[in-house]
């Protein structure tokens, strides 16, 4: 092999420097594309991860024997001998159960005389109307039309949500379903009303029940079912077990 | 090869990236008519199911999740193309957020009266990302590198 000059070699020397230079530049551009592309794919799982964790199966339930039976005082919709009975312990004012309440009436539409529906009144402290809706609510059901003030009080939430005279608005929608408005007037001011909302309150209170809407179906509380087909398939689970 | 040499831009880093969790969570939760699982303290359910859950139909919690995922974002561009630019705008972001946060956990005090384990998880978070922030902008201004290919 020929010796190389020392312009030769100075030639070299550049090349090899450059190429290094190129080698660095190219595990530069390929490290930030790994950092980039871990980052996206951690991101990307967990977002996944959670939506696959918020989708796991409602049908978890759990059994309590402490949840009393519907009796004659409760708000019941349905005939006594339905085959499964949900009980719904809710607040007119809370959206959550406001969101859920198209659902429930999905699932009691589909399933007529299979299923009984026991509402019960969690009113929470912090809705400053909840407590006035229960009322009226509670008045029109002694008028056999709790299922017709249910769905005005929860289809217009919003309306009276946050209203100081949501009162006057509960009168329009007595006058709206056609209650006798002297005997709901009667009613909603009644103290037996109000003590039938307070003992309400407080039963649920005792059961620990911590959120609204709490569903149990039969003895069981359910894990509030995401959608109408998860509720669909907790109450033929428990239509398939009597 | 050392990629950080600033030692905040990790934790900074892997804090965002729980905030950003804790807030899609609140998030999917949200859009999915949930209930957060609400184990340690009661009243997330009044916190996340008040009027001041929403701005606009928009869930507050879409907001947290974007702001998180936005400060991951300039906290990777730090690491990947360092430049004092993404610094400012990280402290900018961070600033932000933890002005929102502080409004937000007063709101659940003061007004709600309930406490959200998530909400409060996500504000201490912006809290101590803050921190941090101002941290790397000291360490930036004192002229250390942040960081080099």
């Amino acid at each position: 092999m020929d010796k190389l000059t020392k312009k030769e070699k100075k030639e070299l020397r550049h090349q090899e420097w450059e190429e290094k230079l190129k080698n660095e530049q190219r595990n530069r551009l390929y490290k930030k594309i790994g950092i980039w592309t871990t980052a996206v794919a951690i991101f990307g799982l967990a977002v996944w991860g959670l939506i696959a964790a918020t989708n796991s199966p409602a049908s978890q339930t759990q059994t309590t024997t402490n949840l009393p039976a519907p009796d004659a005082k409760d708000i019941v919709i349905g005939t006594s001998s339905a085959k499964v009975v949900l009980t719904e312990y809710a607040d007119f004012q809370c959206p959550a159960c406001g969101t859920y309440y198209p659902i429930v009436k999905q699932i009691l539409q589909s399933y007529g005389d299979k299923i009984k529906y026991v509402y019960r009144n969690y009113p929470l402290a912090q809705h400053q109307n909840a407590k006035p809706a229960a009322y009226a609510a509670y008045a029109a059901y002694k008028q056999g039309k709790f299922s017709e003030m249910e769905d005005l009080l929860y289809t217009n939430q919003k309306d009276w949500s946050i209203s100081n005279t949501s009162e006057d608005i509960f009168r329009q929608y007595a006058e709206q379903i056609n209650l006798d408005i002297t005997k709901y007037n009667k009613d909603t001011a009644s103290e037996e009303t109000k003590k039938f909302i307070d003992n309400q309150l407080n039963a649920a209170q005792t059961l620990g029940i911590n959120s609204t809407p709490t569903f149990f179906v039969n003895k069981d509380q359910i894990q509030t079912p995401p959608n109408f087909n998860v509720f669909k398939k907790v109450i033929e689970d428990a239509l398939s077990k009597k | 090869m050392r990629l950080v040499k600033n030692k905040h831009l990790i934790p900074a880093l892997t804090l965002s990236f729980l905030g950003f969790i804790d807030a899609t969570y609140l998030t999917i939760v949200h859009y999915r008519n949930l209930l957060p699982n609400c184990s340690i303290v009661k009243g997330c359910d009044i916190v996340t199911t008040s009027q001041f859950s929403t701005l606009g139909g928009i869930p507050i919690s879409l907001f947290g999740a974007l702001f998180f995922l936005a400060l991951s974002f300039f906290a990777i561009l730090i690491i990947t193309h360092p430049h004092k630019r993404w610094v400012s705008w990280f402290a900018t972001t961070a600033f932000t957020g933890f002005l929102v946060s502080l409004f937000l956990f007063l709101l659940q005090i003061v007004i709600l009266k309930a406490i959200c384990q998530y909400c409060i998880g996500s504000e201490a978070i912006s809290l101590l990302i803050y921190i941090l922030s101002v941290r790397m902008i000291r360490h930036v201004r004192k002229g250390e590198k942040l960081g080099h290919f």
